[in-house]
């Protein structure tokens, strides 16, 4: 028999000894025990009135304030690896930063807890029945929980982080991703045409912001000077794929469907996992975007045969001047996707006169424009 | 809601020891206090009244008796289930009902070893209880914990098949080199290898840094499982994976700590005869 087992036994025997008498008090402790059971699933005076106010502000002070601490942990990991700091270092770094994940999580949770309670107080001070409380608490997880702290609190969490870059780490293909990613689908798709196939792009539209959304897109894309100097090249010269354009609509269809899916299993329990799993399909939208990204950035460096130059010139990491070593695999990928729909023939004169006056605009100060947004 | 912040304390205190959590103790006690004070307040003077006396007094306490704690939360069990038949209880109550009492089980399984070791270490000399570690570690922790936990993993890792893998956790019996071990949530969720090595050592160091790597891999693997199904939602089979061998590789610390060089394959060889531990790749 085990230790834990005759403890046990030992515990049972006490409980089996003869009471004492209850006799009047027997009402007084069943009525009493009545009343603890009640209790304890009575809403608190707070949740009965809706004064929930404070607990929330204090809640998401705290949820702020994890956040903030997470974002200063990942930088200082960032920075150091940057510098190249010895393993124990970073061994060191990477536990405190899991750690701060682990609380901005538990912070995210706590935050949850106490919209859910404050909606489910209002509920039941409208004296709704227990189906109508649990349906529309259902829909509170999904449209509030959901959109509150998975999907903004993420574009805030991710916004922060970007900010907090050290220069050095955010290449300008990620700088132009984030900016691209920023517009509307409509937008994005817009811009694509107008990369892959140069129409739309006169000095004249350009001339004039008002002469249609496609300028105005593209300018939003790049700056301005980079857009007047390869207007007329790409214009005349470029015979783009659509690569980007499709990608792209495959990307916003995939990340709406997983997002979607993520929404329907929503709960209390699993916000943490559910913030994590979102997490994960940003990033992974983040990379097949840089992906679509390079595609289309070589489909304007180049015509349609010309496509190893570009790549050459793209892998020797001149042409994106900063490219992170982070951003290898994406690249990897963006180059057998673009190998898979092209053939390739030779370069035209044409689309080497064109790479290198793109190569040229890259290189140049504009560059340190991108830098500055 | 009073309940769901006791669910709170119940739910975290059957993962893991009270000393692992205190901060969040900390944070929930107060207001499980000031809302138990409004109950106790209506109460008449009787045995349910006492007993939440209790709870108030040790919900008042910073760092309270782990055991007296789960005593007076299953004082509140005992009145819920006198209260009401398990068909109407809510969901908040059942899950209350039933981590209150595993919180109450792991508290029990810590006290009773404390009581134990205190009397063991009040009547040995430091060397004797070196010894009785050495000889604990050699014995039961080798051949019931160690090489049962690196047999199973190897396993695991030269098993291709993701649902031959997935039985190695779910499975009650697993036959592997002729001997039917047990699989590996049946044994975590029993708390084997904490009961029979991990609690007996008297090194108070090293059990305390064995007893938070076993919660930690533990608390994971026991996720595979939701309700009666394994779905691998909470902890995906690669997680569970790496969260066994993050604890191996703590066991093979403490194992060089006290001077164990290598396995002693008397039952189970999963790398050869008596590999040195450190030559073993995991």
């Amino acid at each position: 028999m085990s230790d834990l087992e005759k403890l046990e036994i030992k515990e049972r025997e006490k409980e089996s000894e003869p009471k004492e008498a209850l006799t009047q008090s027997l009402n007084l402790e069943k009525i009493d025990e009545g009343i603890i059971c009640d209790e304890l699933i009575r809403p608190t005076t707070e949740e009965e009135t809706g004064e929930y106010s404070e607990l929330i502000k204090e809640k998401k002070e705290g949820l702020n304030t994890a956040r903030e601490s997470y974002v200063k942990k990942y930088t200082t990991l960032v920075l150091a690896r940057e510098n190249k700091a010895y393993a124990e270092e970073l061994f060191t770094l990477t536990e405190a930063l899991k750690k701060s994940r682990a609380e901005y999580l538990e912070a995210k949770k706590t935050y949850a807890e106490i919209l859910v309670a404050a909606k489910k107080s209002e509920l039941v001070r409208l004296k709704k029945s227990p189906e109508e409380i649990q349906s529309a608490l259902a829909e509170f997880l999904c449209q509030n929980i959901f959109q509150e702290l998975v999907i903004a609190e993420e574009k805030i969490l991710q916004e922060k982080q970007a900010a907090e870059y050290p220069p050095k780490e955010k290449g300008v293909l990620r700088k132009l991703y984030d900016r691209w990613d920023s517009l509307s689908t409509v937008k994005k798709v817009l811009i694509t045409s107008i990369l892959t196939t140069g129409i739309a792009l006169t000095n004249s539209a350009l001339a004039h912001p008002q002469a249609g959304l496609e300028a105005a897109g593209f300018l939003l894309f790049f700056s301005k000077t980079v857009v007047v100097n390869l207007g007329q090249e790409l214009t005349s010269g470029l015979f783009g794929l659509g690569v980007e354009k499709i990608l792209t609509k495959k990307i916003e269809k995939s990340l709406k469907e997983e997002t979607e899916q993520l929404e329907a299993n929503i709960s209390l329990e699993n916000l943490e996992k559910l913030s994590e799993k979102y997490h994960a399909l940003l990033e992974k939208k983040a990379q097949r975007g840089q992906m679509a990204f390079l595609a289309s950035a070589v489909t304007m460096v180049a015509t349609g045969r010309a496509f190893s130059f570009g790549l050459n010139i793209l892998s020797e990491q001149t042409l994106f001047k900063n490219v992170a070593a982070a951003l290898a695999p994406s690249f990897e990928s963006a180059t057998d996707i673009i190998e898979k729909t092209t053939e390739f023939e030779g370069v035209t004169k044409r689309a080497s006169s064109l790479l290198k006056k793109v190569f040229n605009i890259f290189k140049g100060t504009h560059i340190d424009d991108l830098d500055n947004n | 809601m009073l309940l769901a912040e006791l669910y709170k304390l119940s739910q975290l205190g059957a993962e893991k020891p009270l000393s692992f959590w205190l901060p969040e103790y900390n944070r929930i006690r107060t207001t499980a206090a000031t809302q138990l004070q409004k109950i106790f307040s209506q109460l008449h003077e009787t045995k349910a009244k006492q007993k939440i006396k209790k709870l108030i007094d040790l919900l008042s306490q910073e760092n309270p008796n782990e055991f007296e704690l789960t005593e007076s939360l299953m004082a509140l069990v005992e009145i819920v289930e006198k209260e009401k038949p398990s068909a109407k209880l809510s969901n908040l109550e059942k899950k209350f009902i039933q981590t209150t009492k595993d919180f109450s089980k792991l508290a029990k399984l810590k006290k009773v070893f404390a009581e134990k070791n205190e009397k063991l270490i009040n009547s040995l000399s430091k060397e004797q209880r070196d010894q009785y570690d050495l000889r604990l570690l050699q014995n039961e922790g080798m051949m019931y914990c160690l090489e049962y936990y690196l047999v199973l993993y190897k396993a695991l890792t030269e098993t291709p098949d993701p649902k031959n893998k997935k039985k190695i956790f779910e499975n009650q019996e697993i036959n592997i080199d002729s001997a039917d071990l047990p699989g590996l949530w049946v044994d975590f969720n029993g708390l084997e290898v904490l009961e029979k090595i991990i609690y007996p050592i008297l090194d108070d160091e090293l059990k305390e840094k064995l007893a938070v790597a076993y919660f930690e891999a533990r608390n994971k693997i026991l996720k595979i499982k939701t309700g009666e199904t394994f779905t691998y939602q909470d902890c995906s089979l690669e997680e569970a994976i790496e969260n066994l061998k993050k604890l191996i590789i703590i066991f093979f610390e403490a194992f060089r700590t006290k001077g164990i060089e290598k396995l002693s394959s008397r039952l189970l060889t999963p790398y050869g005869k008596q590999p040195r531990i450190s030559d073993i790749k995991l």
